[in-house]
């Protein structure tokens, strides 16, 4: 019988609504595994045990299980505020910054009976210095970044689902190398208010979970709306993929071989897969992202690092300091690019669902190469705020997860859930990583 | 002023700022942003009024 800790929240949802689990069990076998893993994952900077367990232990007493998330514990990127915890977001002055608020999706979470448990690892600002986190299928890997700790401690069935960020591939990058499913909602979804930013155009709150529907429960716990993005992942329509060659094609050959095979085994599963082509180059649509990404976050931190640039990490020292000369015609023409590249992909939107490609080009890199890893395919999809997951599509033979990533039109995010749940149904689930 | 021009320029800003001491950290991001600024010049765009900040993202 699986331990509480290693529970889907929809199983463990269920399992404290009939009273086979309470809340406080929950909790406990959560810090349990985490005391066990923790020193070989490294994903917390903060864990607030005693509370969490006291909330737990008052949710279980009233017998209160009308949220969404009642008795859920849950992690978060150290960018975002929890009440009473620290946002220190990897900058060594704010380590003693306690929030006096939750960030709005926080606050969500939390009227929904989650049950905060800590803070996770971020690479210091949501840039891409290494963390100290350790990827749980392969110890000597990166567990990418910047959403690090969130990503190793969900894999690692250290906490039920953790949010992370995405600017750039923050989120669902740690998702594909933990082999875990990450889903960053369209720009605008979700509030952003209490959340450390890095580059405001671009910046998404992300989920990251062990199934499509548990990322679908937490979308759900953090909008006010009528509908229920839960409802979707649980519709079986086939969705239509547009597979993207002229990204797969500079793939590595391992992933080039993974997405291609997803491909096939989609079309024998009964879905239309029409191969087509952004038809602009990667390197423009990372060139663009990249300038964006300077300019936004100069001018976000240019007062603090004017006072305290001794504390901020080398390579995102080194990033702001280059910011200072980018030119205002490169700033330009960013963003009349990004409106081009918008109005490519709407193109393909025309005549599919959801854009299928690899998440990252490359397998995660070893921590000695010093290195969050790829982006190259990520960068698009958060400058033009898509919905987009990454979705576990197996292992390679030496036992490395493999992902898909799926991006619809901005605003669909229902067409980007029912895709994933689809595909994760036919893809199967990752077995979790031996620890 | 050419793209290469922006480069030299940026080197010797970015050293400058970093107190002379150029560390490997520095080199990539340059190389980095000097890649993206010599992508974003060579790719012609014309003339057509596609630049709206009203039109939102």
């Amino acid at each position: 019988m699986a331990k509480p800790h290693e529970l889907l929240i929809t199983e463990a949802l269920a399992a404290i609504r009939s009273g086979s689990l309470s809340p406080l069990e929950l909790v406990d076998s959560v810090l349990d595994r985490i005391e066990a893993t923790e020193p070989r994952i490294a994903a917390w900077v903060h864990i607030d045990a005693s509370t969490a367990r006291a909330r737990a232990k008052r949710i279980q007493e009233r017998r209160d299980f009308s949220g969404r998330l009642a008795g859920i514990p849950m992690g978060f990127k150290d960018l975002y505020d929890v009440e009473d915890m620290p946002t220190a977001a990897g900058f060594k002055p704010w380590q003693n910054r306690i929030a006096q608020t939750d960030a709005d999706v926080v606050a969500s979470l939390r009227a929904q009976g989650m049950v905060p448990l800590g803070k996770t690892v971020t690479t210091q600002f949501a840039f891409s210095d290494p963390p100290p986190t350790r990827n749980p299928w392969s110890l000597d890997r990166t567990a990418s970044g910047s959403s690090s700790g969130s990503g190793a401690s969900v894999a690692a069935r250290q906490i039920c689902a953790a949010l992370g960020t995405q600017t750039t591939g923050s989120n669902l990058r740690p998702a594909a190398y933990n082999g875990i499913v990450g889903f960053k909602p369209s720009y605008g979804l979700l509030s952003r208010r209490g959340i450390e930013p890095l580059a405001w155009s671009m910046d998404h709150p992300g989920i990251l979970a062990r199934s499509v529907e548990d990322a679908a429960l937490i979308l759900d716990s953090m909008v006010a709306r009528s509908g229920s993005y839960q409802d979707a992942a649980q519709a079986s329509q086939k969705p239509r993929f547009g597979l993207l060659t002229d990204w797969v094609e500079v793939a590595s050959p391992e992933i080039r071989s993974n997405v291609e095979n997803v491909a096939k085994t989609f079309v024998s599963a009964g879905a239309e897969v029409k191969e087509l082509k952004i038809g602009v180059d990667l390197e423009v649509i990372k060139a663009a992202q990249w300038t964006l990404l300077q300019v936004e976050a100069l001018e976000l931190h240019r007062s603090l690092f004017a006072r305290e640039k001794d504390h901020y990490a080398p390579r995102m020292r080194a990033m702001l300091e280059v910011a200072h000369t980018m030119p205002a015609w490169a700033h330009v023409k960013a963003e009349r690019l990004r409106r081009r590249i918008r109005a490519a992909v709407d193109v393909l939107f025309a005549q599919v669902d959801c854009l299928l490609s690899p998440v990252s080009p490359d397998l995660p890199p070893l921590i000695s190469e010093q290195t969050t890893g790829d982006y190259s395919f990520l960068s698009a999809w958060s400058m033009l705020g898509l919905p987009a997951f990454s979705v576990p599509s197996g292992l390679t033979d030496a036992g490395l997860p493999l992902a898909i990533q799926l991006g619809a039109r901005r605003g669909h995010d229902e067409h980007a859930i029912r895709a994933a749940a689809w595909s994760e149904t036919v893809l199967g689930r990752l077995p979790p990583p031996l620890l | 002023m050419s793209v290469e021009e922006i480069r030299k320029q940026m080197e010797g800003v970015a050293r400058e700022l970093w107190g002379k001491k150029r560390t490997n950290e520095l080199a990539e991001q340059v190389e980095l942003t000097a890649a993206a600024l010599a992508t974003l010049d060579a790719i012609a765009l014309g003339s057509s009024d596609d630049f709206d900040y009203l039109e939102g993202r």
